[in-house]
Order: structure tokens, then sequence, then C-alpha cells
């Protein structure tokens, strides 16, 4: 016991790198969203909650939450969806498992920002390798980049381009821990493998899926240098996220108080939908839903 | 119950068709940088 009571000294070098790195910089970012404060201007001036207030009666503010939510329900839906039928593929092949696993990662590991250069040069309109390929069979490809439904839909597109492997490895590795007896005593009451999959495997797996889904949905919403590369936020402000909007805030119309607040605001959100997550996975079982 | 030979070669050739697409960017990307600027920039490329 006497020895367990000095344990807690092992965590002060971790608790010390954790307070600077992510304790600091959030409390800071708390504390100016209380101020008006514009970078290189007057000294700031504590205003309490009214960059918050200024938020809720800004257009552009409810217009980034409606494409951030867009944006990240598309990402994650086809991420997971198309995640959870590759990774049963997978589960069924019985040969060229490996290799197929390997190749299929390696977008995952590509630095967002190089992978945004890739789709660009692919999206790009007349020259982009697409529209080469699409113009080929005579049709007229859509403006990818350059009208505001498209551009959402490439952002989306781009998204689950780079994280779809991800939702692949974690999905095949947490369907190869589902109990066999269970699948082979329900192949022999003649379930099908959609049975198999929706009513033994999906269940068994739930909390690895409330895992995978939780680190992407909060990834998602700091979902910022791929937009950056290919739209920069547009046409207009048809692709500005949360994060992006946070950037424009902060760094093109240097209101860093405001910016600081929406920063703030995004984590709440992005907490709050993991909480509903949660509650909708969990409670659903208690029978309170 | 062992799967059919038939439906493991269509599951196979479904998911390198698959990867194949996924690849597409990084492939593409690569035969870039081995071209000459004028090649790479051509219409149709």
């Amino acid at each position: 016991m006497q020895t367990q009571r000095g344990l807690w000294l092992f965590l002060v070098p971790s608790g010390l790198v954790i307070s600077l790195v992510l304790l600091y910089p959030l409390g800071y970012a708390i504390y100016l969203s209380f101020f008006n404060y514009y970078l290189g201007g007057q000294p700031p001036t504590f205003i309490g909650f009214g960059n918050y207030v200024a938020l809720f009666g800004d257009e552009r503010f409810w217009g980034s939450i409606g494409k951030t939510v867009l944006i990240v329900a598309g990402a994650v839906g086809l991420e997971f969806v198309l995640g959870l039928a590759v990774a049963f593929g997978l589960y069924k092949l019985t040969f060229g498992v490996k290799p197929l696993n390997l190749l299929m990662f390696l977008p995952h590991i590509v630095t967002p920002v190089v992978a945004a250069l890739f789709l660009r040069w692919i999206f790009t309109g007349r020259w982009g390798l697409l529209d080469a390929i699409i113009m080929s069979f005579n049709i007229f490809p859509p403006d990818w980049l350059g009208t505001p439904g498209w551009a959402r839909f490439t952002v989306i597109l781009a998204d689950a381009w780079q994280f779809t492997p991800f939702m692949i490895l974690v999905l095949y590795a947490g369907l190869n821990t589902v109990d066999n007896s269970q699948i082979e005593s329900a192949q022999m009451d003649g379930a099908g493998n959609w049975t198999i999959l929706t009513k033994i495997m999906v269940p068994a797996i739930k909390p690895l899926i409330l895992f995978v889904l939780a680190i992407r949905i909060m990834d998602a919403f700091r979902f910022f240098d791929q937009i950056y590369v290919l739209t920069a936020g547009g046409p207009g402000t048809a692709t500005e996220t949360l994060t992006m909007y946070t950037y424009a805030l902060a760094f093109r119309l240097l209101e860093i108080g405001k910016a600081s607040a929406l920063g703030v605001m995004t984590l709440l959100l992005s907490a709050l939908t993991i909480g509903l997550l949660i509650l909708v996975l969990y409670r659903r079982d208690k029978g309170a839903f | 119950m062992r799967p059919s030979r038939a439906s493991q070669t269509l599951l196979f050739l479904a998911l390198c068709a698959f990867t194949v697409v996924n690849l597409t960017p990084i492939i593409w990307a690569f035969m870039t940088s081995i071209k000459l600027p004028v090649d790479a920039f051509s219409v149709p490329p």
C-alpha cells in the first residue's frame, strides 16, 4: 500500500506535458473568448459572453454549422457503410486478404494536404483526370470544385477516400473477434450473410463501432486541411465548415476573441454529438428508445 | 459451410476493383511525377 501511494509521481511528467500542450491552450482560448480582441488593434477589453451572443446572431455561423453537419454526416456515414461492407468482404474472403488489406490502407498514410493535392488534380475542371474520363464517354461533366453542391460532394468524397481505410482496418479487426460458434449455428439455422452481419456481427462489435464513429466524428469536426487545399471554403462559402470559419475569423479578419469563442463552441458541439451517439447506441439496449 | 470457389473469386475481384479505384489518385500522382512538365499538363491527361 505504501509503495502504491508514490505511484502518482509517475504521472507527473505526462501530466505536465498534457497541461502544457492541451489544457493551457484550451484554457487560454476560453479566456480569450470573453474579450473583444483584434490582433494588432486596441488592447483586449472584457465583454463577457459578447462574442458568443454575436456568433448566435451571425448568419455565417449558422451556415457553417449546417455545412459542417452535412459534411461530417455525409463523410462519416459513407466511410462507415463502405468500411463495414469491405471489412465484411475481407472477413469472408479465404485468400489474398493480407495484400489487399495492405494496399487498401495506403491512402490513409498519405499526408492530408498531399492527398488533397492529388484529388485536386483529379477533380480540376476540364483537364482533371475525372473530367477526361467522363468526357471520353461524350458526357459533359459538372464543375466539381466550382459549383456549391458538387464542391460539398467532392469534399465528402475526399474525406471518405482518405479515411475509409481506417474504418476498414478497425472494423475488420473487430469482425474477427466475433465468436465463430454463433456464426456457425446461425448458418446451420439457414441465416444468410446479411442476417449474420446485421443480427450477430454488428451487435457483437457495437462498442468498437461506437469508438470508431466517435473518433471519426471528432476528427471530421476539425476537418480543415483538405477543404483548404481543395476549395478554400468556396465557392463563396459553400464548403466553409466551422474550422474554416474559425480560420477566417482569426487569420483574415483578425478577430481573435470571436474566433476563440467559435473554437469553444465547436468543442461543445463535437462533445454534444458524441454524447448523443453514446446515448442512442447504449440507451436503446435498456429500452429507453 | 465451405464457400464456393466462384463466389470467392467474385468477392476477390470486387475487392480488387475497390482497391484499384482507391489507389488511382496515388498511381496517377506517381505517373505524373515521372512525366515531363509538357506531358503532365497535356489535355486530355
